[in-house]
Order: structure tokens, then C-alpha cells, then sequence
């Protein structure tokens, strides 16, 4: 059965995009980092971080820029970047329609 | 130290029975279709394992795989075999063994892991798909052989042998489904947030192998046995020695006394109520007569048993059955055969529901005087 592309993506693959929207990072630094944005909510073992990696760059929405031994340097593609920004628009409406409903109920 | 491997489609059992042994200082080498190794270490109680599902079903994570997992706190231990071809070995689940409490759990995308877990199902699904209709075509083939060739399982040496195929068959039915039906389960759980797996939930998945393979060991134990026992030979037996009534019309209720008794021999099978052959006289000379008397536990048998032991006529004469074929009242049909020649040589073969009788004899009485006798002797047994 063929795969499908990515419609949407989970709360993991969204922060590992979001660590290489700004620079250019290894699997132990992406990890490393989104701990530390999260502060410890979002934590990326490696079964996952790898199947991410391996998924993104499978859909070309990262890409290897280098490689030195095992340490390999991905960074986020065109598509990537379009991936990314639509799944953060429909969070953000999704965001406005939450908060528009609880403030109807407040005013109410 | 080796042990009998669980079945590694019981994921959380397996990882909590690794974690167990690890507590207690042994720790997994190697994972085989059937034995785990373990090796000795140092205990420690904050050991974690887990198992990953392989993509595409065979190998082992690759250097550089291993070497980014290490540092992030997971070491590869080993792969679990499902089983061996030329060119590779089929591996279903990597272990991963992690030390540190504080290290993040190996799968922590629980859409991911899902999906992991959906292509095994989905790879678990195609064979059954591919092992079922399989198992289902030796079935078929074994009932077919009995159904159309009864005669040969109805005086088999090992009449168990039959029973012992379609005991493995079914065996192995049931353990294809099993396995299928638990990563059913355990994907379902996983859909819904399975929780973190507890101390000791193996003792199930432990019990599960042992009948297993218990059953499987006590199947290849007995077929072995089945290889090494010599051929039954079953001697005829005078039939006053038999401590129940044996089927027969004897030569003195023919007209045709001969010198000796009535000897006969009975077989066991599971596809008769009971089966008899008897003789009396000697094979050459005149008065003789020889039969063999079946009651089968499903008449449809019987129809092809006749035709079967029809066949086996053709030598006595030209084989045209249609003009063999004669009424016998209180019979659902009956053959009839004389030699034209010598006259003295008759067969007679008569079905009654599921059972049927083939005589044989050599002399100067005309069985179809005697039909009534044959008869009244299959009412009286088919009871």
C-alpha cells in the first residue's frame, strides 16, 4: 500500500520543523532543543526522532546538508517551510475560534 | 543462561519479563524464534526495554542508527527472529535497553508508534491471509485423499498418524490467529493511551507459549515415535478367541462345511465404528471364503469405499461393473460376480447405509442363495 503524504502533522513533527526553521541542526541538537523550548513538555525519544527525520526527508520536507561519521545535518526544505506555516495557520484558527467562543460565553 | 522465548507480539509482557530478568542480573543477548540468551551482569532495577517493530520485516539497525540511539540513552540489545531465509534473517522487533530513568521514553509520538505498529499488523494480517487458505489446502487434500481412497485409512498401521496432521493443522491455525488477535489488542490499547507497562504481566503470555509449545513438542514427539514403531502386524485370530461378535456368514451356514473356524482380524480407525476382515479355509482350495466387513461412521464414505473396493474386482473379471450389479432387498446396492469358467469362484458385495461388505469364496454353494444370510448379518451389527 502506497504511503500517504502528510496532511497534518503531530505535536513532535511540528517541533522538530520549528528547530530547523532558523538554523541547521543534527538529530541530538533538534532533540536537545525542543526539550529546552518546552521546557521538558515535549520530549523526542530517538524511535521517534528518527521516524520523523526519516519520514521528512523521505516527503523532501527536510534535507541533508551534511554528514561527518554518524552525525548527519538536516535542513528544512521550501516545502517544509509551506508544510509548517499552514499547519500553524489552521492552529492559530483554530486558537482564534477557541478563544472567540469562551469570550462569547463570558460576555453572556 | 537460555530460557523459552515469549512470543513477541505480547510487546508489554516481553518488556516487562526482560526488565524482571535485569532486576535480577541477567541480561538479554539474543533473541531466537525460540530461546532467549541471557548473560550475566549486575542487577539493577531501573532497567528499561523496549521493543520496536521492524520496517519491511527483516535486519537489523545499521551502525549509524545504533550509534545516534546510544546517545541519546538507548543501546541496541538485539532483534527478535521470526525466522531464517538464504539471504536474510526475518526479524520482527528491535530491543533497545535504556539505563538511565531519566532518559525520554524510545517512542514518545504515540501517532507514530501507532502507524509502526499498523504495518506489522498489517504484514501479521498477510500472513494469515497467505498461511490460513495454505493450511486450509493440506485439510482439504488430507480429506480428499480419506474421502476418496477410504480403504487405505481404514486399515492404516498408525491410524493415529491422521489425526496427529489435522491436530498440527489446526495447532497452527489457532496459533497464526492468536498472534494476530493480541497485536489487535495491543494496538488498540495503544489508541487508547495504553498506560506504562507494570512489573510481572507475563505470567499469561508465559502460560500461552508453554501450551505452545507443549503441544507442539508432544505432536513431533509422537510423529518421531510414529516413524520408529514398527508395522502392526495383525494376526487373524480364531473367533472364539474375540470377546464380542464377529461379522461373518461361516462356511457351514453356506452348505459348505470346511475343517477349522471362522479367523478373523479387526482394525481401529477413526473414520469406522468398527472394521473386520475374516477367513475360513484355505486360500487355494475349495471351500473358501474370505470377507471384509466395514462400518463407517459416514455412509457418503461408504459409497466411495465401494467404488473403491469395486475396482479392485476388475481383476476377477472384465471389470464392467454395470452388468455386476444385482437387487438385493434390505441392501441400497449390491454386486454380484462369477467366474463363467470354473464357476466355483463368486464375489458378493453388499452396502447398507455406512456399511459394506465384500465376500470373496470358492466352492459349490451359490451366494445369491444366500443373500438373506448377509443381509440379516449387517442388520444385526448395524446395531
Amino acid at each position: 500500500m502506497a504511503k500517504q503524504p502528510l496532511k497534518s502533522l503531530t505535536e513532535s513533527m511540528f517541533y522538530v520543523l520549528l528547530a530547523l526553521w532558523r538554523q541547521e541542526r543534527c538529530g541530538t541538537e533538534i532533540a536537545a532543543w525542543v526539550r529546552e523550548l518546552t521546557e521538558d513538555r515535549v520530549t523526542l525519544g530517538p524511535g521517534t526522532l528518527y521516524a520523523i527525520l526519516g519520514k521528512f526527508q523521505e516527503e523532501e520536507l527536510i534535507k541533508e546538508t551534511w554528514s561527518q561519521g554518524r552525525m548527519r545535518v538536516y535542513r528544512i526544505t521550501d516545502a517544509g517551510r509551506a508544510l509548517f506555516r499552514r499547519e500553524l495557520e489552521n492552529m492559530r484558527r483554530c486558537v482564534d475560534d477557541g478563544q472567540r467562543e469562551m469570550r462569547e460565553e463570558e460576555e453572556t | 543462561m537460555r530460557r523459552l522465548a515469549l512470543d513477541p507480539m505480547d510487546v508489554p509482557a516481553v518488556q516487562a519479563w526482560l526488565e524482571d530478568w535485569a532486576a535480577r542480573g541477567w541480561y538479554v543477548e539474543s533473541y531466537g524464534k525460540n530461546l532467549v540468551s541471557f548473560a550475566r551482569g549486575e542487577r539493577q532495577k531501573d532497567v528499561r526495554y523496549r521493543l520496536q517493530p521492524v520496517g519491511g520485516g527483516c535486519g537489523e539497525p545499521d551502525q549509524d542508527t545504533r550509534e545516534s540511539y546510544r546517545e541519546m540513552g538507548w543501546t541496541y540489545v538485539c532483534s527478535t527472529v521470526l525466522g531464517r531465509s538464504l539471504s536474510d534473517v526475518k526479524t520482527e522487533f528491535h530491543i533497545w535497553r535504556c539505563e538511565d530513568p531519566g532518559t525520554p521514553e524510545l517512542d514518545t509520538d504515540q501517532t507514530l508508534r501507532e502507524e509502526a505498529y499498523g504495518d506489522l499488523l498489517r504484514r501479521g494480517w498477510r500472513n494469515i491471509w497467505m498461511g490460513v487458505p495454505l493450511i486450509a489446502a493440506v485439510l482439504a487434500v488430507m480429506w480428499w485423499l480419506v474421502w476418496s481412497h477410504p480403504r487405505e485409512y481404514l486399515l492404516e498401521g498408525h491410524p493415529d498418524s491422521t489425526i496427529l496432521m489435522l491436530c498440527c493443522n489446526v495447532l497452527l491455525t489457532l496459533h497464526l490467529v492468536d498472534r494476530a488477535v493480541r497485536l489487535v489488542r495491543f494496538t488498540r490499547r495503544l489508541r487508547q493511551e495504553e498506560p506504562a507497562p507494570q512489573r510481572a504481566p507475563w505470567g499469561r503470555a508465559r502460560a500461552r507459549v508453554w501450551v505452545f509449545q507443549g503441544l507442539y513438542a508432544l505432536i513431533l514427539v509422537v510423529m518421531i515415535g510414529n516413524l520408529f514403531r514398527p508395522y502392526e502386524h495383525r494376526p487373524y485370530r480364531p473367533v472364539s478367541q474375540y470377546d464380542r461378535p464377529v461379522p461373518c456368514v461361516s462356511l457351514a451356514e453356506l452348505g459348505t462345511p470346511a475343517e477349522g473356524e471362522v479367523e478373523a482380524v479387526d482394525f481401529h480407525s477413526i473414520w469406522a465404528k468398527s472394521v473386520w476382515w475374516t477367513a475360513e479355509g484355505s486360500y487355494d482350495a475349495s471351500p473358501h471364503c474370505s470377507a471384509e466387513y466395514y462400518s463407517l461412521r459416514f455412509s457418503s464414505m461408504a459409497e466411495n469405499l465401494e467404488e473403491q473396493l469395486l475396482r479392485r474386482w476388475a481383476y476377477l473379471g472384465d471389470g464392467d461393473h454395470p452388468e455386476l450389479r444385482v437387487a438385493v432387498p434390505g441392501t441400497d446396492s449390491a454386486w454380484y460376480w462369477r467366474d463363467e469358467i470354473q464357476g466355483k469362484r463368486q464375489a458378493l458385495m453388499l452396502r447398507r447405509g455406512g456399511q459394506v461388505l465384500d465376500v470373496f469364496y470358492l466352492g459349490e454353494a451359490d451366494l445369491m442363495e444366500h443373500t438373506d444370510r448377509y443381509v440379516e448379518m449387517l442388520e444385526k451389527f448395524q446395531q
